[in-house]
């Protein structure tokens, strides 16, 4: 009696569609810990910016990030293409101001901790990026003598609070418009999602509620997510990112590809507004990232950013381009690592399974 | 007691975080021109900019002053390299700071120091593994 129930408990255990519950090692443990938002340090200083955590730049920088009168056309502010009810972000395949950007809006929760803005890091802070679609004729179309006239027209007293006399000079008003702009979204914080309460009661020992949180195709996930989808190469720590660049063989028009971090790092240290600029509040010895900067080699050729994963879901489609409608486009695309049309890919196949992709994608989507 | 204050000025050299462990490993070069203790922190950080320390030695095992160093890194499983292009400066002694620092992924990494001293030219390679 007590072998055949041994047999078909065995038998059970095996039959199709009932899976193990999903067992953590202790290093998988840590893993999950170091990706949950209890891990996130506190905002970097940005010594290129003295108002970077000046309440009221912040709350002047605001208003800038609202006001579509800041643009050529009256009907353009940071705030069409960051949208605050879509993630700070607006869902189209390419940010469209005045006209079409060539490039994705990115999303701007925990914007403070990225060291390079844009999917080619052209700029070094915040507030120099900030500064960048002003002038574009695609997206706000103004100039700084523009804004500075704004400014002195519009917001004088709240400036002056702030910054002091207006100044004749029209590009450092139009730099500290940027300063304001980047302490604003510098208190653009990511959203503590399922993940870090997961991560939270696996550190507890709160094996009930884990199961409770994650569904097992979703802990599956995890397990690939921080295992063998090695996907965690790129997407760690609690922001799941490592804010650099790497060629992933994304879909590039052939005939004009997107030369990504190659034009970046040509475009970040001709910046006026960059870190080593006299518009800049840094010594030269603060500007570590443009001094040990990579300047040449084949590796920056069609290297994009590694975005946050947090709140992935939400926000299709995907990568520099929105060349992917769909989650499991991505992960498809990761599974097979095709051939680079431009540059040389980092990927190699995965090789997962469909169950396995489904589970990834199930995973990817309690990040909200 | 000499080897010990010796590994004691390394380590200072190469932690920057006040309190970090350090890791000190000997190296030949490819020709056997030069020899090497190269000190870094233990673990190694990803996505933090840090600085090694690099005790130069020629075949008498006499230290080499005035070496220029070229500092890269290469990543082979996915065929990139450093994020940043890391600056040797020359501490006197034959002892050089490798400057900026970084490793942007964990996993299998190659350091190469291309060293040239007057009319000696040979490279150093480091081999190890930034665990996940």
């Amino acid at each position: 009696m007590l072998l055949l129930g041994g047999v078909l408990g065995l038998l059970l255990a095996r039959a199709p569609g009932r899976a193990e519950p999903v067992s953590w090692t202790a290093k998988e443990r840590r893993t999950i810990r170091s990706l949950s938002l209890a891990a996130l340090p506190a905002v970097p200083r940005d010594p290129s910016n003295r108002f970077a955590d000046n309440r009221a730049a912040a709350k002047l920088g605001r208003k800038f990030f609202f006001d579509r009168g800041f643009s050529a056309n009256g009907r353009v502010s940071c705030s069409s293409c960051h949208m605050p009810k879509r993630s700070s972000q607006d869902g189209r395949q390419r940010g469209r101001g005045l006209g079409d950007t060539p490039r994705r809006t990115m999303p701007l929760a925990g914007v403070a901790y990225a060291k390079w803005l844009f999917w080619d890091g052209r700029r070094d802070s915040l507030w120099a990026q900030a500064l960048t679609p002003l002038t574009s004729n695609v997206e706000h179309g103004i100039t700084p003598e523009f804004a500075a006239r704004r400014i002195g027209s519009h917001y004088r007293r709240a400036y002056e609070q702030v910054f002091g006399a207006v100044p004749r000079g029209v590009n450092v008003v139009f730099a500290n418009m940027g300063k304001a702009i980047a302490a604003y979204e510098r208190t653009l914080s990511p959203v503590r999602g399922r993940l870090d309460s997961f991560a939270a009661a696996l550190a507890r020992g709160d094996s009930a509620k884990a199961a409770r949180l994650f569904s097992e195709a979703e802990a599956r996930g995890l397990k690939l997510f921080i295992g063998r989808a090695r996907c965690t190469n790129c997407h760690f720590g609690p922001l799941l990112t490592n804010g650099e660049f790497h060629n992933t063989g994304v879909p590039q028009d052939r005939a004009h590809p997107d030369r990504g971090r190659a034009d970046g790092v040509r475009l970040v240290r001709r910046d006026r507004f960059n870190c080593l600029g006299r518009f800049s509040d840094a010594s030269p010895q603060q500007c570590a990232a443009l001094r040990f900067l990579v300047t040449s080699g084949a590796q920056l050729a069609g290297q994009f950013k590694v975005p946050s994963l947090r709140g992935v879901a939400e926000r299709p489609p995907y990568m520099h381009a929105g060349q992917f409608r769909t989650l499991r486009g991505v992960l498809e695309h990761y599974n097979r690592a095709p051939r680079a049309r431009f540059g040389h890919t980092e990927l190699k196949p995965l090789r997962l399974g469909d169950a396995q992709l489904r589970d990834l994608e199930a995973f990817l989507r309690t990040l909200g | 007691m000499r080897l010990v204050l010796c590994v004691a000025l390394l380590a200072a050299l190469a932690g920057e975080a006040a309190g970090s462990s350090t890791v000190t490993v000997n190296v030949t070069s490819k020709q056997k021109l030069f020899t090497a203790t190269v000190t870094h922190p233990d673990p190694l950080p990803v996505e933090q900019l840090h600085v090694w320390t690099v005790r130069l030695f020629d075949r008498k095992h006499h230290a080499v002053t005035r070496a220029r160093i070229k500092v890269t890194g290469d990543m082979p499983a996915h065929g990139h390299g450093l994020p940043t292009a890391p600056v040797a400066v020359a501490r006197g002694h034959g002892v050089y700071q490798l400057q900026g620092m970084m490793f942007q992924m964990p996993g299998l990494w190659y350091v190469q120091l291309r060293v040239r001293a007057g009319s000696r030219l040979d490279t150093l390679r480091i081999k190890f593994t930034i665990p996940e």
